[in-house]
């Protein structure tokens, strides 16, 4: 018998607990006795290997000491590939084992009865003891409530329910948020945090919650979508916030600005080129002479009043605009311009 | 038929009228005006309590004239 890689995998009754036997070929011939990883959810599971495939189908292998060949024969591999791919004669003296086992190749014998704990062909195997079934597995037994995690280097320590050492949420929708431990939540919220400034510490679970819940109220919906994401399968009357994805909503007019200056349209204060500024904003030695340089000589414009009368309640005879320059003849200059010499009434 | 005619000759600064100016609320003279038109003599603008600027001349040359034409 030649040796091949084939995980073999002996199961207990799925209905029950996911069992992980592997075992693995001895090239010696030396007779092994599985070992048992099991972990019972209801706690009264016995340690018998029955394996329920189908309902006419039964495997037994109550100890059983599976000698070299008898190895061969129990191998399968729910995942529509290994033992039975069309080399059904690696399996011994032309005996099938079980008589299931070159159905089991392709995931489309006729031979095997649908059965839902039975995935056949596809990613998510249900047959106990397979490696990797631990995120996907759904027990109907189990109760909805279990929380569960196998794998098959991994033994479970206890025949009990395994609750998750985190005592948080989880993200996925087939785990369910609530942690069975009802000390989690406790110990969540008064686990001592830096408090803010400018108002007090609340100690109370009760009065955070109530916080958390006016938040999700009063602000937008983004916050209540973010709980409900948290909570997963949790039904909406869950008051329980999520303790990973922030409840706290997302203001619109909040600056990027820790010191709240304006950067004019900036992203950053510092290691930038323009600064925000479109270039050319700002003056430039070159473009002096084509700039209009501001007349430090410049002065403003006043009245000029021209009387022809030096009484009292004379009124201007006629009036200019012109710079207040500190020397006659230029404001001379414009009058006799304006000025017309005739006027007519 | 009457025509009345008003001409006003005081316009002619180029009669050489004489020119003045008012400071301190008095009318400082500055000569006739193809005279001040060449010398540059300071003058001193009046700053109103809004600002604004204003300088008072006087041109006294010749007489007006009505000439009434019947």
């Amino acid at each position: 018998m030649r040796p091949r890689a084939v995980t073999q995998t002996i199961a207990p009754a799925p209905t029950q607990v996911p069992s992980s036997r592997v075992r693995k070929q001895e090239p010696s011939g030396i007779e092994t006795r599985s070992s048992d990883s099991e972990s019972n959810l209801d706690g009264d599971y016995k340690p018998e290997s029955t394996v329920n495939l189908v309902d006419d189908q039964q495997m037994q292998v109550d100890d059983v000491q599976l000698g070299d060949d008898e190895m061969g024969r129990v191998g399968y591999d729910v995942m529509g590939e290994g033992v039975g791919d069309g080399d059904e004669g690696d399996y011994g003296d032309g005996d099938r084992g079980m008589g299931y086992d070159e159905h089991m190749s392709d995931g489309a014998s006729p031979n095997m009865v649908a059965s839902p704990l039975v995935s056949l062909g596809g990613d998510h195997a249900n047959w106990p003891g397979d490696v990797g079934y631990d995120q996907h597995m759904h027990y109907p037994s189990a109760g909805g409530g279990a929380h569960y995690h196998a794998a098959a280097d991994e033994e479970l320590p206890s025949p009990h329910l395994q609750v998750p050492r985190n005592p948080g949420f989880h993200r996925s929708k087939d785990h369910h948020a609530i942690p069975l431990d009802p000390d989690a939540i406790v110990n969540h919220f008064d686990t001592p945090r830096k408090p803010k400034r400018g108002r007090g510490r609340v100690d109370s679970v009760e009065k955070r919650q109530s916080k958390v819940n006016r938040r999700s109220a009063s602000h937008s919906t983004a916050a209540i979508q973010s709980t409900m994401v948290s909570t997963g399968a949790q039904s909406p009357s869950s008051a329980i916030p999520s303790t990973k994805v922030s409840t706290r909503p997302q203001s619109p007019s909040h600056s990027a600005s820790p010191i709240g200056h304006d950067f004019q349209g900036a992203s950053r204060a510092t290691g930038g080129i323009f600064r925000g500024r479109a270039l050319g904003n700002a003056p430039n030695w070159a473009d002096t002479t084509a700039m209009i340089p501001h007349d430090a000589s410049s002065k403003p414009n006043g009245k000029v009043l021209l009387y022809t009368s030096r009484d009292q309640d004379a009124h201007p005879a006629m009036m200019i605009m012109h710079e207040t320059v500190a020397q006659l003849p230029p404001i001379l200059h414009k009058l006799s311009r304006k000025f017309s010499p005739i006027r007519s009434k | 038929m009457t025509f009345v005619v008003s001409i006003s000759l005081n316009g002619y600064l180029e009669l050489d009228s004489r020119i003045y100016v008012l400071e301190e609320d008095t009318w400082a003279v500055k000569g006739r005006f193809s005279q001040a038109i060449q010398d540059d003599d300071p003058v001193h603008w009046v700053a109103s309590a809004k600002g604004k600027f204003s300088l008072s001349l006087l041109a006294v040359s010749l007489t007006c004239y009505h000439i009434v034409i019947q």
